[in-house]
């Protein structure tokens, strides 16, 4: 099942590990060996159910076990007023607070509000874009958190066609 | 289902390394119906961890709601001509695939 194509060995032992234990423990195992990267807050974490199926940005800061979010102008939302198409709407995030430690992806209107989080280190500039599935028009907003706090921004983006709601 | 290869362009551009992936995946939410009715069930990359060199520049989490072939654009303040850039992505069905270029 697991197949890697033209991997070095290092993969194909993890692979092997993983068809014989639960995947989970073995990431774990692999992170503790230095295999896997778990970044500053941990992929067993981020990982949660708890910040995946969480429902408002609220829930999300919680979930990360942070403080109440706040708002802020120097966290900017990176995404158009009009999008064609809900299954690909271009969404990004960038910060101008110093020493930012991670970007976070939202759609207010998800049913899981998270799309995606980026855990920076000191060699990535504090901006990152990708594209997401929206269920239509609504808000969109970029949680930052910089110096152990979170602050964020939102943006209505539109949305003509397509989508998960639709 | 062996996974298409990451597509990966790093790019040096003054001080700074303009880099590019598209992954290849179908990122199914889990939400959405077949023509049956039925639940298509959720597929997605959970987790991309993104090198330069041996050194860990970017981790991210994946929920299935972003797009089919994700695409991720960022810039780094280092790296240099002939640096490697590697990808890797793990997906909920525990395929593992990683990838790498060098900054151009």
């Amino acid at each position: 099942m697991n197949r890697v194509d033209g991997q070095p060995s290092l993969f194909l032992t993890r692979r092997d590990l993983m068809k014989s234990t639960g995947a989970i423990a073995v990431m774990r195992l692999a992170a503790a060996a230095g295999l896997v990267s778990l970044g500053r807050v941990g992929l067993a974490q981020l990982r949660s159910n708890a910040v995946l199926e969480a429902s408002s940005l609220k829930a999300l800061v919680e979930a990360f076990g942070g403080e109440p979010p706040q708002q802020s102008d120097q966290v900017l939302v990176l995404a158009p007023d009009v999008a064609e198409d809900g299954f690909m709407v271009s969404l990004g995030g960038e910060s101008l607070l110093p020493q930012t430690e991670s970007i976070s992806l939202l759609v207010a209107d998800n049913p899981s509000v998270m799309a995606a989080h980026f855990e920076l280190s000191g060699s990535v500039s504090p901006k990152i874009e990708t594209r997401v599935k929206t269920s239509g028009s609504g808000n969109v907003l970029v949680l930052v958190k910089a110096q152990g706090r979170y602050f964020y921004a939102e943006k209505y983006v539109k949305v003509i066609a397509g989508g998960c709601g639709s | 289902m062996s996974p298409e290869p990451t597509k990966i362009r790093a790019i040096k551009k003054g001080d700074l390394t303009l880099v590019s992936v598209l992954m290849n995946h179908q990122m199914d939410s889990g939400r959405r119906k077949d023509e049956q009715g039925k639940l298509i069930p959720a597929w997605n990359i959970q987790s991309v961890t993104i090198k330069l060199g041996d050194k860990v520049i970017l981790d991210a989490i994946f929920a299935p709601s972003v797009s089919k072939n994700p695409y991720l654009r960022f810039e780094l303040t280092e790296g240099r001509v002939g640096d490697p850039i590697e990808v890797i992505w793990q997906d909920n069905r525990g395929v593992i695939r990683s990838d790498s270029t060098m900054i151009s």
